[in-house]
């Protein structure tokens, strides 16, 4: 007889084991409702930033990236541009008209071109092109040509070569010069 | 005895995370479209040695002082085809100087990480007050012609045109630190003009008091 009750009881404790041992599977592979993650905080990190960039937002008609080969100099100038113009960039590298490159410039010398004249022929073709285009769309749209624009030069260039870039915009039928600067630059300042 | 109310207070977390999407998705967006660096302009007329340029009007009794600053290497050189310049302000002719010389200037520059650098440089404290001068004496004159050395940083000319275009409130400055301070916290004089508007009514706007601010570029010499 105690060796049957022996008997029972111990089924009954591998069967209690069993059971716990199943229950503890079970809880483990369970998964939570709900994850929990908080994200307030980066809302309020997103929010802000997104705030700042808002801010700083503008809706300039000109954009310019300065970069290594186009470190525009600084000036205290309050004006900004408010029309959208033909731009003539002169970066230390090459020289592009409305963002496409037209020359390339050595040493603050564009190849083609003698040296001691101011027309650069290559640029001027271009220009004439440019303006051509920009007059036929104005035509179609009934606007008039504005003879402006604007010139974005590399503060390191040498004057030989804004002189030169300057009268060959000037024989394109452009009139009116704007150079570009970054605002909010010092006079004593060293670049 | 205070009754407790009826209805329990179920506080439900907002769902953030559309909103979050979105926000996200303006983010590379606006950072695309974000310039942070500040570009601005500066008017320049046609220069005298293009075809462009404009002619000066022959039928004028008084002649134009033709005012032109040449940068080069060493300095400034000041010249005037319509007055002589040494007696406009009151200095004894140099010999074989064809206009008045300013020649660069040891004074305390700040670099780029705001440290004082003693740097010899362009006296633009003494050019300001020569032009301020000569302004004083030609009223109706604007332009003043910038010319500089071929090999000469463009960079330069842009910084001469920041201290001839407006008149600033102080007369006379000691140093380079206190024109650049004043150049930089915009403290020029003010003066009002009338301005017609394109509804055709004139207002009245205050505006910085010009000096020389048509500048224009001339040929190299």
């Amino acid at each position: 007889m105690d060796q049957k009750m022996d008997q029972k009881q111990q089924m009954q404790l591998w069967l209690e084991e069993q059971s716990n041992l199943k229950s503890r599977e079970r809880e483990k592979r369970t998964v939570p409702d709900e994850p929990g993650v908080n994200i307030n905080s980066l809302m309020d990190a997103v929010t802000i930033i997104l705030i700042f960039l808002l801010m700083n937002f503008s809706a300039d008609p000109m954009k310019v990236t300065p970069h290594e080969k186009l470190q525009l100099p600084n000036s205290t100038t309050q004006l900004i541009a408010r029309e959208k113009t033909v731009t003539l960039t002169v970066a230390a590298d090459q020289i592009l008209v409305n963002d496409t490159p037209v020359l390339t410039v050595k040493n603050n010398e564009v190849d083609s071109v003698e040296a001691d004249k101011l027309e650069i022929p290559p640029l001027k073709a271009h220009l004439d092109e440019v303006v051509n285009k920009t007059k036929a769309l104005n035509a179609q749209t009934g606007q008039a040509f504005k003879d402006v624009i604007t010139i974005i030069v590399h503060g390191d260039t040498h004057y030989r070569l804004v002189q030169k870039v300057i009268f060959t915009a000037g024989i394109s039928s452009f009139t009116k010069f704007k150079f570009a600067v970054v605002k909010g630059g010092q006079i004593k300042q060293v670049m | 005895m205070a009754r407790k109310s009826k209805y329990t207070e179920i506080v439900e977390d907002i769902n953030l995370v559309p909103i979050m999407n979105l926000v996200l998705c303006l983010i590379p967006l606006v950072l695309f479209k974000t310039q942070l660096v500040k570009i601005g302009m500066i008017n320049v007329s046609a220069p005298s040695f293009g075809p462009a340029a404009s002619k000066p009007k022959e039928d004028k009794e008084e002649k134009p002082l033709g005012l032109t600053v040449a940068l080069s290497k060493d300095g400034f050189l000041l010249k005037a085809t319509g007055a002589n310049l040494f007696e406009v302000l009151g200095l004894t002719p140099d010999g074989e100087a064809s206009g008045v010389k300013l020649p660069k200037k040891k004074d305390t520059y700040a670099s780029k990480d705001g440290s004082p650098i003693e740097l010899i440089d362009y006296d633009y404290v003494s050019l300001y007050d020569y032009l301020a001068r000569i302004k004083e004496i030609y009223k109706d004159e604007k332009l003043l012609t910038l010319v500089a050395d071929p090999d000469l940083e463009f960079k330069f000319m842009i910084r001469t045109m920041d201290v001839v275009r407006f008149r600033f409130e102080k007369p006379k400055f000691a140093n380079i630190m206190e024109l650049s301070e004043d150049a930089a916290k915009l403290k020029y004089k003010k003066t009002k003009e009338e301005v017609t508007g394109e509804d055709g009514k004139t207002k009245t706007v205050e505006a910085y008091e010009p000096l020389w601010d048509q500048v224009t570029f001339g040929a190299v010499q």
